[in-house]
């Protein structure tokens, strides 16, 4: 962004008095919303005027021959020519480069994602993971923003279950099967770290620093630093690649405000997953017509718990005697009706829906309700569902809390003590922590 | 594998704290306005500089400064494995050059050049660890040669931190060893760093260390530099019958 120079006077001499053109204290950051898809795919993030999507797409490839092991990820960040005039579609920006490198350095690299646990078959298939991430609006802080939200959907994201049959080809074994939604829980992936990050806009000779720089102060700043920091309060990277030096000394006091600052940027996320998550139980929630409209979240005993169903197993299970029906192949058959074949799926991703095997005339009954089905709203429907089908499903592991994402509640981050008073240190946590407690007050742009 | 002895021996044989093998040479390309070699153990770079000139194209150039751009490529016998790499083109390329020329803008004095251009041009010869702080190194070796000033004299060198020890200037096999590695370009008069990177999980306390380990190293490949522009200063002196103090 091009900016005149008495712009850049004025926000550099305001910061000189510690006010900045948005009232924030410098080292405040702007409010963070988090939403998610209802797919579990995606998350997008709005950072005062900045918002990044990020949609992660699966589908089956071939490993890499040397990590046969392994599943693999690829991380793209497109930055849409509408959010911001000097975006351009085509190539990729050196911005947009550095922007995906530090994904790759920060979540494959460092091996926050386990990319066995996406391994299928060693040497035959693995998941590949497109973690897509587009800016919307730029409104400075890319790298905050891009970050957090690729972390947020690869949280959030959940992959179809798979059964691979042993034995030799010939014999049908070595088929790979994508499992239904409905016939096995679609399972999250597991993080080892969650990194997330802090970046500062440095001014002047280096002395006055702010946190989280919008784009306007982005254009004035005369340097800037992003220190990643993980759920174990380590320090994951550290990018100071432009502008003005610093003295080493500064990074360490800039590492112990990105520590406060990756706590609160966790938090955030934490309460957006689980809003989300008590969403989503809801939505599968079926109950009686009659029954009251329970509020969001909140789930009463008598309600059956469905696993997310598509549209055929929805048409098994609302007819009472096919359901007994699709009971006895659930248990036998199920995983093979389910089945798809293997080159069907590959490079296809999730398939949208299943063949529903032995309900022939369940499939018609689909047909006819796929105009009400579709997003699955079951809670409008008012149709009771207490088959037996139903409930099997409900032992199932359907809990949605099954979450193997080691989210640590980071612990507060205390003062040291061995600070004085006095020191810049303790004064900027001071403060940090101020500004958070009025935070709820105020909401900026 | 065992990368500190329990004699506190590095696998070349090294202390913790001891660089590699340096040399360098200045000039060495009569056709470009400057150039250098730097070498680094078996690290191996070749920096040119055309310019300043009037820029190629008026679009880019800036009318109160003038801009450079940064061409890096590695040979393919760089490096130890036999895979194909892109050279130019691909994204870990385009990040190394850019970060070179980061360094170098914020280090020129770029002010004094408006709607001019510089031209850096890197060419890996050898890669055996801390290729990016060489890149950096012979670079300003070039830009001095180039005459073109200089905000101050910028050094750089890598630590990594492997089995509880900071290690200086890491080589190709201790950068397999998979620990943290920090890059450090520091304005030596200034005492001011100019570039920080720092890949893999860390503790504080830890980075605290490796990055003071840095900042000596840092000041130790400065002081190299220093005396060999120095020396190459005198001999040109010598040439043309001046003399240097």
């Amino acid at each position: 962004m091009r900016m005149s120079r008495n712009d850049k006077d004025f926000i550099v001499k305001a910061l000189q008095e510690e006010i900045r053109i948005d009232g924030r204290h410098p080292l405040e950051s702007r409010k963070v919303s988090i939403a998610f898809g209802q797919n579990n795919d995606s998350a997008s993030i709005i950072m005062g005027s900045t918002r990044v999507v990020t949609v992660v797409v699966p589908s089956l490839e071939s490993p890499v021959p040397d990590r046969p092991k392994e599943g693999t990820l690829r991380f793209n960040v497109e930055p849409s020519p509408m959010a911001a005039p000097d975006f351009e579609g085509g190539r990729p920006t050196e911005q947009a480069m550095e922007l995906i490198r530090l994904l790759e350095q920060t979540l494959r690299n460092s091996r926050a994602v386990d990319r066995e646990a996406l391994c299928i078959q060693a040497g035959r298939k693995v998941w590949h993971l497109d973690i897509n991430v587009t800016i919307l609006e730029h409104g400075g802080n890319l790298t905050d923003a891009c970050l957090l939200s690729a972390v947020a959907a690869l949280m959030v994201f959940r992959r179809p279950d798979v059964e691979a049959a042993g034995g030799d080809s010939e014999a049908g074994g070595g088929r790979i099967s994508l499992l239904s939604p409905a016939v096995r829980e679609p399972l999250p992936l597991s993080l080892h770290q969650l990194p997330l990050s802090a970046t500062f806009g440095i001014f002047g000779e280096g002395e006055s620093v702010v946190l989280d720089p919008k784009l306007r102060e982005e254009a004035a700043a005369a340097g800037t630093m992003t220190i990643i920091i993980n759920t174990n309060s380590d320090i994951c990277a550290i990018k100071k690649t432009c502008g003005i030096g610093t003295p080493v000394l500064q990074m360490h006091r800039l590492t112990q405000l990105a520590g406060e600052r990756a706590g609160e940027l966790m938090q955030t996320l934490k309460a957006a997953l689980q809003r989300h998550e008590a969403s989503m139980v809801s939505m599968r929630v079926r109950r009686h017509a009659s029954a009251p409209q329970q509020p969001l979240g909140a789930l009463p005993h008598s309600v059956t718990l469905l696993p997310p169903a598509d549209v055929t197993d929805v048409a098994q299970s609302w007819q009472p005697d096919c359901a007994m029906k699709t009971d006895e192949t659930s248990s036998s058959g199920a995983a093979e009706d389910s089945e798809q074949e293997d080159s069907l799926s590959t490079g296809e991703g999730v398939p949208e829906t299943c063949e529903a095997g032995g309900a022939e005339q369940s499939s018609t009954i689909a047909a006819s309700l796929q105009d009400t089905q579709q997003g699955t709203l079951a809670t409008k429907s008012p149709q009771v569902m207490h088959s037996k089908a139903a409930r099997e499903h409900h032992d199932r592991p359907a809990n949605p809390k099954r979450i193997a994402i080691g989210v640590e509640k980071k612990k507060e981050a205390d003062i040291p003590d061995f600070l004085e008073d006095g020191d810049d240190l303790k004064e900027d946590l001071l403060h940090m922590r101020r500004a958070l407690l009025s935070k709820e007050k105020r909401s900026y742009m | 594998m065992e990368f500190v002895t329990p004699e506190g021996l590095r696998r070349d044989g090294r202390r913790p704290k001891e660089l590699r093998q340096l040399k360098c040479e200045v000039g060495v390309f009569p056709h470009a306005d400057g150039s250098a070699t730097f070498n680094i153990g078996n690290t191996q770079v070749i920096a040119t500089v055309f310019g300043p000139r009037v820029a190629d194209s008026r679009g880019e150039s800036s009318t109160d400064r003038a801009i450079v751009k940064c061409a890096y490529s590695e040979s393919h016998f760089a490096a130890g494995s036999r895979r194909q790499r892109k050279g130019r083109g691909d994204r870990r390329t385009a990040e190394l050059a850019s970060t070179v020329r980061k360094a170098l803008e914020e280090t020129i004095l770029v002010e004094l050049f408006p709607k001019a251009q510089i031209d850096l041009g890197i060419q890996v010869l050898q890669a055996d660890g801390s290729v990016l702080a060489a890149c950096i190194n012979a670079a300003m070796l070039a830009v001095a040669d180039a005459g073109i000033p200089m905000r101050d004299m910028i050094a750089a060198t890598t630590v990594g931190y492997l089995e509880s020890t900071p290690l200086l200037d890491i080589n190709h096999t201790e950068r397999t060893g998979n620990g943290p590695e920090l890059l450090l370009a520091l304005h030596v008069n200034q005492d001011k760093a100019i570039i920080i990177t720092e890949e893999g999980a860390v503790n504080p306390e830890t980075l605290e260390g490796m990055a003071e380990l840095a900042e000596q190293g840092c000041k130790a490949v400065g002081k190299f530099l220093r005396q060999s522009l120095l020396e190459h200063i005198q001999r040109h002196a010598t040439v043309r019958g001046l003399t240097v103090k």
